[in-house]
């Protein structure tokens, strides 16, 4: 069993690359679904397939942030005609130069955290801080609002894989809360996103700063 | 009801009075007839109260458990917080009367309702200021009051001078809170507790006391208006409505007396170096805010500096009275603190009084410049007599109030001059001069103020058409005249409302030998004289009566000395009334003077005009305020506007921690 979740948190360490260099929003849509997917399996795995509380949030996860939520962000990029984040901030070779560094961090940081929060092992730890830090890197680097919202959800992602060290012992009702919110947040986002482009013609955040106090 | 019910019934009705003026909203008549109400009823509460205490001399207080982490609910009564909170809501009531005839002419305004909250917010807060015995319900109360005060001085906010001078009024206050509260962490770590029962025991090192003691005298002093923390007054006062100003003006930085009296009844036994710090800081502010005052153009700005002048004399009583203490001549400690602790009634009638006349006088007019009025005495008849009378009595003459407060101060000072040991006496013996000096510049200013304003001929249309205003704001004036002469002329009685609190300030438990010699003994026979005076004047006007009776009276303009054609601009204006006073001064008082000078045989064009800049502002704000601006500009650049910085500080953070934690 134990190679088996290995592998997935390689995959899931690999996606993180991927999705630091891409510039396709389908692909970076795409991405986050299997990475989700290869979270909501690990569930399972880890917490053993007769835990009805694993079977719950697992599929919670696959529902929402596999299938409902890559659903509805296709659209918006169908709707919207914004089909490649053309103006990163910094170059996709730099990002995927920052996104490798981060995951050094994070496993230099995994290899400090107490026992306790090891129980599942280094190299989840390790997975679950690259994840993190790579969707700050998307939020932070990236002008799309598009890529933003995608940004803050492989940010999810990866709480929500360090909640999965402490599954056990985290209540059902605030995992299914975590769930519900980023559904309702991703929801809203993607109408937004959608607003924005009927109303500005892009949907380029780099151009909302209107409410910047001017110099006096 | 027992006492404690009715105390804390007080602030309680003035806060469901609060809650019931906002759900008026726009009704303005309804809101300020709510706030009438909940003021008197509170007002009756609270004097029931607070007479109870004052005639049996026992207090009371009381404690209950609050959610609140550090903190218990306890309030309680004494002498001093009992004369106070008589003070606060008797002086409340006609404030409220009179803003319901000044706020008339604005009608039906949407911030109508929540204005008179604020009042009622304002009161109710000092009420509780006063009554409480725990640091942090004190803290609650007194942000309460900058608060409300603030929202209620930035009535006028179309006016973009109002909203700026409400702005440093809301950071000096909040100033002051922030020493309030590190004087009650220092002070509460080392008693471990913050109640004031718990903080009066703990045993204070000697520099501790002291840091304490310069923390509270630049907490309450702000409050209080002592220089060089009273930049806020000139400021705030003029920009309130005239009831605010009487409200905080009269009432509120009495707090920051309130609070100093306190903080020494809770500290132990003075130091004598407290005694020097306040008696110096007492004669500074009152020789400063004279000297200013006599500057002003503004009416109300110059009411503001006569503010820090009388908040600095009684600041002088107490310091006097506590160095009394700690030289053990009981009978002098009392006499000054009874003084001190009388002239805060008194200022608060008649800096009430000449709030609402000023206010009644610059709103009939539209303008506060003095050099625009003139004439008012003939249009306004009710307000000049009031202004007269406020005059006179905050100048210090008999038979009004201001003259007894005066008097006893004047009493401890020289007694404690002639009994008191080398130094102490050696430091009165300075002082008594200085407030000879306070109490003559501060008549020159009110020649100046009323002479200019009330007399002689209108300098402007506006002035010209001014009529006597409304029966809501004059019969207020009217009771507040009569209190004043009230208190000056019964002040054997008024002495006993004070005395509890004397009593304990000076640490003494009896005040039979004092009365005797130096208290209500000597002061009937002043009071006595204040009747003479009255009586005699009676008979002279009954005797000029008699004189002209059935004589013929003609009125006629004063002879203009030949001149063709005198206008009202040939008067004395009040800059040219104070000028031989401030030239003398100017090194000091640094006027920015404009001048044209009238040049050739038909001179054209001439012009004249003068500033005086507060020396705390030029010298001590300024300077910070600028500092500080260059500081915040150094991080401006961190604002851009845009989502992903914001986010890649947040991100940088992160690494940072992370890094920090990895590495150490």
């Amino acid at each position: 069993m134990s190679s088996w979740v290995n592998a997935i948190l390689v995959a899931v360490l690999l996606l993180d690359l991927l999705l630091s260099v891409t510039s396709r929003l389908s692909v970076l849509i795409r991405g986050f679904a299997v990475q989700a997917a290869g979270i909501a399996f690990l569930a399972l795995l880890i917490e053993g397939f007769d835990s009805r509380h694993a079977w719950i949030v697992a599929g919670g996860t696959l529902a929402l942030k596999a299938v409902a939520i890559p659903y509805f962000l296709n659209r918006a990029v169908i709707r919207t005609n914004a089909r490649r984040e053309l103006e990163p901030l910094v170059s996709y070779g730099t990002s995927l130069l920052l996104a490798a560094l981060g995951v050094l961090l994070a496993f230099a940081l995994a290899a400090r955290l107490p026992m306790e929060a090891r129980r599942a092992g280094l190299l989840i730890a390790a997975a679950a801080f690259a994840t993190m830090i790579t969707g700050l890197l998307l939020l932070v680097t990236r002008t799309k609002a598009l890529t933003e919202v995608v940004g803050y959800l492989v940010l999810e992602n990866g709480i929500f894989l360090f909640g999965l060290t402490l599954l056990g012992r985290m209540p059902l009702l605030v995992e299914m809360g975590i769930l519900l919110d980023v559904f309702v947040g991703a929801f809203v986002m993607g109408i937004v996103v959608y607003n924005i482009h009927r109303t500005f013609d892009h949907i380029d955040v780099s151009a909302l700063t209107t409410l910047k106090e001017d110099e006096p | 009801m027992n006492p404690e019910a009715l105390a804390l019934a007080a602030p309680a009705s003035l806060l469901i009075g609060a809650a019931v003026s906002l759900a008026c909203g726009k009704r303005s008549g309804v809101a300020a007839w709510v706030a009438i109400l909940a003021t008197s009823f509170a007002a009756v509460l609270g004097t029931a109260s607070a007479a109870n205490v004052l005639r049996s001399g026992a207090g009371w207080s009381i404690e209950a458990a609050w959610s609140l982490p550090w903190a218990t609910f306890s309030v309680g009564m004494d002498g001093l917080s009992a004369y106070f909170l008589a003070f606060i809501l008797a002086l409340a009531v006609p404030a409220a009367a009179y803003g319901k005839g000044y706020l008339a002419h604005e009608g039906d305004s949407r911030w109508a309702g929540a204005s008179w909250a604020f009042f009622q917010i304002l009161v109710a807060s000092m009420a509780v200021v006063v009554l409480a015995r725990d640091g942090v319900l004190f803290l609650i109360a007194w942000e309460g009051m900058s608060v409300a005060s603030f929202f209620l001085v930035i009535h006028d906010h179309r006016r973009p001078e109002v909203r700026s001078d409400a702005l440093v009024y809301l950071v000096a206050t909040h100033l002051g809170a922030a020493a309030l509260a590190a004087m009650f962490g220092l002070w509460g770590r080392g008693a471990g507790s913050l109640a004031f029962a718990a903080l009066q025991g703990a045993p204070l090192s000697r520099n501790v006391a002291w840091v304490l003691f310069l923390l509270a005298l630049v907490g309450f002093g702000s409050k209080a208006g002592l220089a060089p923390f009273h930049v806020w007054l000139p400021k705030a006062h003029p920009a309130a409505p005239s009831h605010v100003s009487a409200l905080m003006s009269g009432v509120m930085i009495k707090m920051g007396i309130y609070g100093l009296m306190r903080f020494i009844l809770m500290s132990g036994p003075p130091p004598a170096g407290w005694g020097y710090a306040l008696l110096g800081i007492g004669a500074l502010s009152a020789v400063g805010g004279v000297l200013y005052a006599l500057a002003q153009h503004d009416l109300k700005r110059l009411l503001a500096y006569h503010s820090v002048e009388n908040v600095g004399i009684i600041t002088m009583g107490l310091g006097a009275g506590l160095l009394a203490r700690t030289a053990g001549l009981e009978a002098v400690a009392m006499a000054a603190l009874c003084g001190s602790l009388l002239h805060v009634l008194n200022h608060g009638l008649f800096k009430s009084l000449l709030f609402y006349s000023g206010g009644a006088a610059t709103q009939a007019a539209g303008t506060r410049n003095m050099e625009r009025l003139g004439g008012l005495l003939r249009r306004m008849p009710v307000t000049g007599a009031a202004f007269l009378a406020g005059a006179a009595a905050i100048c210090a003459l008999p038979p009004f109030n201001g003259f007894v407060s005066e008097w006893l101060i004047y009493s401890g000072l020289f007694n404690g001059a002639l009994q008191g040991p080398g130094a102490v006496s050696a430091v009165l013996f300075v002082t008594i001069p200085l407030l000879a000096l306070v109490g003559g510049l501060a008549l020159a200013c009110f020649a100046k103020a009323s002479g200019v304003v009330f007399l002689g001929e209108p300098r402007s249309e506006e002035a010209a058409r001014c009529k006597e205003v409304s029966p809501w704001m004059t019969v207020p004036m009217v009771l507040t005249a009569l209190a004043c002469a009230g208190v000056g002329l019964a002040a054997p009685w008024a002495l006993r409302i004070v005395a509890p609190a004397a009593r304990e300030l000076a640490g003494i438990s009896s005040n039979a030998a004092w009365n005797t010699s130096l208290g209500a003994g000597p002061l009937s026979a002043v009071v006595l004289a204040g009747w003479m005076l009255l009586i005699v004047a009676g008979i002279m006007l009954g005797f000029r009566r008699l004189l002209l009776k059935g004589k013929a009276l003609s009125e006629a303009p004063t002879w203009g000395c030949g001149y063709a054609a005198p206008t009202a601009r040939m008067q004395y204006t009040a800059s040219s009334f104070a000028q031989p006073l401030l030239e003398p001064l100017s090194r000091l008082m640094r006027p920015s003077l404009r001048k044209r000078r009238p040049k050739g045989i038909f001179p054209e064009r001439a012009s004249f005009s003068s500033h005086y800049d507060d020396p705390a502002d030029r010298t001590i704000f300024d300077p910070a305020i600028t500092l500080l601006e260059r500081l915040a500009g150094a991080l401006r650049p961190l604002q851009q506007g845009r989502l992903q910085v914001y986010l890649l500080y947040v991100l940088l953070t992160l690494v940072a921690l992370i890094a920090w934690e990895v590495l150490a």
